[in-house]
């Protein structure tokens, strides 16, 4: 493998409920211990009279003088983003560590073309139930919800903190905005036309999509357990994920490779995945080609695994079609809860940790496997030592989109 | 290989009648789903069904681009919490309130298995997504692409949109409306009346964001030496219809188009048939 040409991954940074840190994640999935962060809605996020559980954040989510000072700038100069919402600040703290962690000084980003793709769902809806209600019963508005929402836009906050040119997009694929959004970076970087991508998503925990989840009938009142006979659905969580990647001729470190990427549409159902994974198939086999390996390099999946049971028996199909039983196989929503447009990019960078340390934690909230499914899911409390460094991080979303990212540790 | 423009289309209020036998099909879509699977149902003439008949579904991608998505769809969905509870929420509603519910619906009735993006873009959500498509191409993800860019009416955008111009005592309106444009892209070499897509290049640079990034004022369209000022919202219908007019009435021809705005470039040059030995389209054929 000429690595050269490989995309490869300069600095990263994650805010989850799993942890305010790579590290911090990774080991509360080495911990293997029941999630205590997985919780009532806090009154600080919103009001709700629903009791399905969520993971979430603390109240304030910049608390670091440095991210505030890295900040400012931008918000001086855009005077109308009075306050930033909560998208915007997990993007923007991420964004802060993400830079510290590349070596890199934002001064020397000016020189260079720098493409921004960021996924979110949440990020990009209005979602300000006080100003529509106030606009529906005819009352008083406060104009700050729509100067917000007009300023919002993720992929152009950042490159307006940055002060950069390039391309910049914000991707919309619903659950699988985050890997499409590394997937579409590293297309961006072999194609030539940027020196340096920044991709990742980022989403909070909105009570528009936690009711939404509900009424669909797809959250669970317990802590999720993917793959478990006992499932009950999903846990919404929040966080944000960036990866700056970059060519790797053109790199002084990394911390690992994007190999491959693919992305296929089931064109089966609005909001199922095809309930034998065709879809999925297809993506997993189009990134494996565009890796150019062979199928037993593969020695770890991080699947979607959210815990519904229409995404379990899809994805378990899929996988087992094209691994058997052979690939050591985890879902780590269990401590992390659905992060909808961020997901992908947390699970991305948290696969590539697991395969810079060999080694596969299993799967928290699995405690007795569905017997129809028949992959290597990897049960709470069962950890794998890896043989080889290269896997695959993959996503399923609403409206049948399948995405999947081949990854590569460092040696 | 060059990028090809096959077809594009145009959808509105005044056209958007959906055909009979995808009524069934849509009856529980949403405004901004009907726009966007009727703008891709007439792009599909007899003639490019013909031309893309072979083409694998999983090679055909839908990029769909939009500033605000199905917005209306949201407040529709509110509507039932706040009248029935939070309990009561139309489940329907919230799973046609995301932006790639209606790029899921063209996938399953067109059968388009390839890529599937939703960009979302206060900017240029057709040149996004064109750039989005030529990279797809470029690296063999893709041999069809279908574009779409899509807005539906939204009065409360409008409404909060333009207080806050008034309170800063700017005189400019912006009116959203419903509309959705279509273009098919291919990278395979098509005997036909080609439209070349070349040199195309998007530079943003969002320095302020806010209100200007919508309602920028200084955008210069210059179509060859065609030039226009315009608001930065109205863009990509202008441009669109400059490519129509190109089709109807010009053979052989390129158009030039430079769209300048204080928030970045576009740069590009189309084809139409021969690449070489082209005419400048005049100005009146644009204007």
């Amino acid at each position: 493998m000429n690595l050269n040409s490989q995309v490869a991954i300069i600095g990263w940074s994650i805010i989850c409920a799993a942890g305010y840190s790579d590290k911090d994640f990774f080991e509360t999935t080495v911990e293997q211990k029941d999630p205590k962060n997985c919780r009532q809605i806090p009154s600080y996020l919103f009001k709700t009279t629903l009791e399905y559980p969520a993971f979430f954040l603390k109240e304030k989510i910049i608390t670091q003088k440095e991210v505030w000072e890295f900040i400012n700038p931008f918000l001086e100069k855009n005077s109308l983003v009075s306050c930033p919402n909560r998208t915007v600040e997990l993007l923007l703290q991420c964004l802060y560590t993400a830079i510290v962690d590349a070596n890199i000084e934002p001064k020397d980003l000016k020189n260079k073309k720098v493409g921004i793709i960021i996924g979110t769902t949440v990020g990009s809806t209005f979602n300000n139930e006080a100003y529509y209600k106030s606009y529906r019963n005819g009352k008083d508005l406060n104009l700050i919800a729509i100067k917000n929402y007009l300023s919002s836009n993720l992929a152009q906050v950042i490159q307006s903190v940055l002060g950069v040119q390039g391309p910049c997009m914000v991707i919309n694929n619903a659950c699988a905005s985050g890997t499409d959004a590394i997937g579409i970076g590293s297309i961006w970087l072999k194609s030539g036309i940027c020196d340096i991508v920044i991709a990742g998503g980022a989403d909070e925990l909105s009570r528009i999509a936690y009711l939404g989840f509900s009424n669909l009938q797809l959250a669970s009142k317990f802590p999720c357990r993917p793959f478990d006979i006992d499932r009950k659905g999903l846990n919404l969580g929040e966080g944000a994920a960036l990866m700056i990647l970059s060519l790797y001729k053109n790199c002084t470190q990394t911390k690992g490779f994007i190999l491959g990427y693919g992305c296929i549409a089931d064109a089966y159902h609005p909001t199922a995945p095809h309930p034998r994974g065709e879809g999925l198939k297809k993506a997993i086999k189009q990134a494996i080609t565009q890796a150019d390996i062979d199928i037993e390099a593969i020695s770890m999946i991080n699947a979607h695994g959210t815990g519904t049971m229409a995404n379990d028996y899809a994805e378990a199909a899929a996988l087992e079609d094209i691994f058997g039983d052979s690939v050591a196989i985890v879902s780590t929503k269990g401590v992390t809860g659905h992060c909808l447009g961020a997901a992908g990019a947390i699970e991305a960078l948290w696969t590539v940790y697991a395969l810079n340390n060999r080694l596969c934690p299993g799967t928290i909230g699995l405690k007795h496997k569905d017997p129809n499914i028949k992959i290597n899911i990897l049960p709470q409390n069962k950890h794998v030592r890896l043989k080889n460094k290269i896997g695959i991080s993959q996503s399923l979303a609403f409206g049948g989109g399948n995405s999947c990212i081949v990854l590569m540790g460092k040696d | 290989m060059n990028t090809v423009l096959l077809n594009n289309t145009f959808v509105d209020k005044k056209n958007n009648e959906i055909p009979k036998k995808l009524e069934r099909m849509l009856r529980r879509a949403d405004n901004f789903t009907r726009l966007c699977v009727n703008a891709t149902q007439k792009i599909l003439t007899p003639d490019i069904n013909k031309l893309i008949k072979d083409i694998s579904p999983e090679d055909i991608a839908i990029i769909l681009a939009t500033r605000f998505g199905p917005i209306e769809t949201n407040f529709r969905y509110l509507d039932t919490i706040f009248d029935f509870g939070e309990q009561q929420g139309s489940p329907t509603l919230f799973s046609h309130s995301v932006h790639n519910t209606a790029s899921g619906y063209i996938s399953r009735i067109f059968n388009f298995q390839g890529p599937i993006y939703n960009i979302s873009s206060y900017t240029y959500p057709l040149f996004s997504a064109l750039f989005c498509a030529l990279k797809l191409m470029e690296q063999d993800l893709a041999k069809i692409v279908l574009i779409i860019e899509a807005e539906t009416k939204s009065i409360l955008l409008d409404d909060g949109i333009n207080r806050i111009l008034k309170y800063n005592c700017q005189t400019n309106i912006l009116q959203t409306y419903s509309y959705a444009i279509a273009w098919l892209l291919t990278n395979q070499n098509y005997i036909t009346n080609n439209i070349c897509i070349t040199d195309f290049k998007l530079e943003e640079r969002c320095n302020n964001l806010a209100l200007s990034t919508i309602l920028t004022k200084n955008v210069t369209i210059t179509i060859n030496e065609y030039i226009e000022k315009t608001i930065l919202y109205n863009t990509t219908t202008k441009f669109t219809k400059c490519i129509e007019k190109m089709i109807n009435n010009s053979d052989n021809c390129y158009i030039r188009f430079d769209i300048k705005s204080e928030i970045g470039y576009i740069y590009g040059k189309i084809y139409k048939n021969n690449i070489n030995n082209n005419k400048e389209v005049s100005n009146e054929t644009v204007s």
